[in-house]
């Protein structure tokens, strides 16, 4: 793996096992390294059930404590000043960790909105969590973040109920949710898997245009080697919990090595 | 807006019951609050010594919860040993409940039948029927709204730690919840009752404390279904509390089959309440309450059977009215799929 100078989430030598029954043990994630640097996007990719969503999980630490194992030689977020352990930290510190310094965003939006609060309470909610603003300081500013994510008439949306919006503004929504806190890395687990492709590739612009604005990272998550190409600066494949390929995007597509990566490819092409 | 929705399917629908049951159990509770409007001892306004004076208001105003302690009394009106009827001049002005007769007031020679002085007649001390019963209602009421708030408190936050936290925690929970469920509730009740004086604050107490355990399983249930909801762990990913993730976004969500619980609940609190002042057990005997005055008709229904009816008539209306309301409420929202919180996909 190359060195980067300003890396945001290091991780090195993952592995996260559940143990939901006393003797058996199944390694998710065997042997996971990469690094995000800040302001980039990583993209990690590989076939499904390779550990993808459960390195994510394992990053925001969203795991059942009693029923998984996490390791790693190194799993480091820079937040501001420090480089922050997420091994080793209390459930507060991760508590304000989460939203505030990473953030993430779900396939199938329409399970992942509360469906009994409106959209504008989910989002105030948000950021109250991690900021002093009053309620109605809290309120005009989700209007704002559903206009910056490009939800017309914002104003009257924001007192919708999520069954009242499609999948593809659904999703603009959650970006917004998670953007509330203003987070420096973000990870998108599939979060364009479940949209019309016209629909994704407006879901990737908004993606891209939010990190050029805040210079936030994206962790993305995809088998889909066309948002990759589309979306990505490094990419890390995986293959059964493993890193078995690494490095930035031209090289990987100019010569794949692994044959899971190159399935992939081919997959890609086959549907275009 | 969903609320007006929520209402509007539920009275609406093809489950009427409930806006019979609602009209029922609304008519009880607000016989119970107004009762000294009804029937009182005490004028609801009058004159007297150069003052208007409001002595049933304020005492109708004395039974709401929580403030009521706090409103004083209209002196000397309310005062022990006051005899508003003989202090009052006979034409001085004074306007008076359509009853006006106290629930504790020797009101006339016992045990008359139904008349148009005494509706209902009068009871084996000479008391009269018709106020003891609306009195009554303001007791047994309290009894059962109160009881089933208690063991909705302790149900819900008992079930959602245990649902919630799943593990050993759960485990230990579950099994505290299997033995209040075996526990015969009423000899129990009967067991501790024997060493306290009878009185309405215990038996609020009592049912509370075992009537928990019903309300503790459906919300263990919803929890443990919310738990793996994608919303959930999205709402975590947030860095939300677990305080704030079990009371803002599960709570709602079992509120449907909370609410069939609790009104079932209250339908089983009377009859708890009823029974246990039946056997003298429960609300102090001069005090009026549906289970007293049933016990005190039981021993007089030689000499006046007539008087058994009032008591049991409101006892039926209110279990009826509750139950009407309760599975009206499931029948609309079918909480054993609970479509109420599946979005569409």
């Amino acid at each position: 793996m190359t060195v980067v100078m300003d890396e945001l989430l290091a991780v090195d030598g993952l592995s996260v096992t559940y143990t939901s029954r006393r003797d058996s043990a199944n390694e998710a994630v065997a042997d996971t390294s990469f690094v995000v640097p800040a302001g980039r996007t990583v993209a990690l990719v590989g076939e499904s059930g390779s550990g993808k969503s459960t390195t994510a999980l394992a990053i925001m630490r969203l795991l059942p404590a009693r029923k998984t194992r996490i390791q790693a030689r190194r799993l480091i977020l820079h937040d501001d000043t420090e480089a922050i352990d997420l091994l080793s930290q209390g459930e507060k510190r991760l508590r304000r960790l989460r939203g505030s310094t990473m953030a993430m965003i779900f396939q199938q939006p329409q399970t992942c909105m509360n469906p009994l609060l409106t959209v504008g309470r989910q989002i105030t909610e948000s950021l109250q969590l991690h900021s002093s603003l009053s309620k109605k300081d809290a309120s005009g500013r989700a209007i704002e973040l559903l206009e910056e994510v490009g939800i017309a008439d914002a104003g009257r949306r924001v007192d919708c109920f999520p069954h009242q919006f499609s999948g593809g503004m659904l999703q603009r929504i959650m970006i917004a949710v998670a953007l509330a806190g203003k987070p420096k890395l973000l990870i998108a687990d599939e979060a364009t898997s479940g949209l019309d492709a016209s629909v994704q590739r407006q879901i990737l612009c908004l993606l891209r245009d939010v990190q050029e604005r805040l210079g936030t990272a994206i962790l993305l998550i995809t088998h889909d080697m066309g948002v990759v190409a589309a979306m990505a600066d490094y990419v890390c494949v995986l293959d059964r919990g493993r890193t078995v390929e690494a490095g930035d995007v031209s090289s990987i597509f100019g010569s794949a090595r692994h044959v899971v990566t190159r399935r992939l490819l081919q997959a890609a092409q086959r549907k275009l | 807006m969903s609320m007006s929705l929520t209402m509007k399917k539920l009275l609406g629908g093809p489950h009427r019951g409930v806006g019979a049951g609602l009209l029922l159990a609304g008519s009880i509770m607000l016989l119970g609050l107004t009762a000294p409007m009804l029937a009182f001892d005490q004028p609801i306004v009058c004159h007297y010594q150069g003052q208007l004076c409001f002595p049933a208001m304020v005492a109708s105003l004395r039974n709401l919860p929580l403030i009521g302690r706090a409103v004083p009394l209209s002196r000397p009106f309310g005062l022990a040993g006051f005899d508003a009827k003989g202090a009052l001049d006979q034409e001085a002005f004074a306007i008076w409940p359509p009853i006006p007769f106290g629930p504790f007031e020797l009101a006339d020679s016992p045990l008359k039948p139904p008349s148009a002085d005494h509706l209902l007649g009068t009871d084996d001390r000479g008391r009269d029927v018709a106020s003891r019963i609306i009195h009554a209602t303001t007791v047994s009421a309290r009894v059962a709204l109160c009881a089933v708030l208690l063991a909705g408190v302790i149900g819900t936050s008992i079930g959602a730690v245990a649902g919630y936290s799943g593990g050993y925690t759960d485990l230990v929970l579950s099994r505290v919840i299997e033995v209040f469920v075996c526990f015969p509730t009423f000899f129990l009740l009967l067991a501790v009752v024997v060493w306290f004086e009878p009185c309405a604050d215990y038996v609020i107490l009592l049912i509370g404390l075992t009537q928990w355990t019903s309300i503790a399983r459906l919300m263990r249930a919803e929890c443990v279904r919310l738990k793996s909801r994608q919303f959930i762990l999205a709402a975590r990913g947030t860095g939300i509390s677990e305080l704030r993730l079990i009371g803002r976004h599960m709570l709602p969500c079992a509120l449907a089959p909370l609410c069939v619980a609790m009104t079932f609940a209250t339908a089983d609190a009377v009859l708890i309440e009823a029974g246990l002042s039946w056997l003298g057990f429960g609300v102090a005997p001069p005090q009026p309450s549906w289970g007293t005055m049933l016990r005190d008709a039981y021993d007089q229904m030689r000499a006046a059977p007539l008087l058994l009816y009032p008591p049991c008539l409101m006892i039926l209306a209110a279990v009826t009215a509750f139950h009407l309301i309760g599975s009206g409420i499931r029948k609309t929202f079918d909480t054993r799929t609970s479509q109420l919180c599946e979005v569409r996909v």
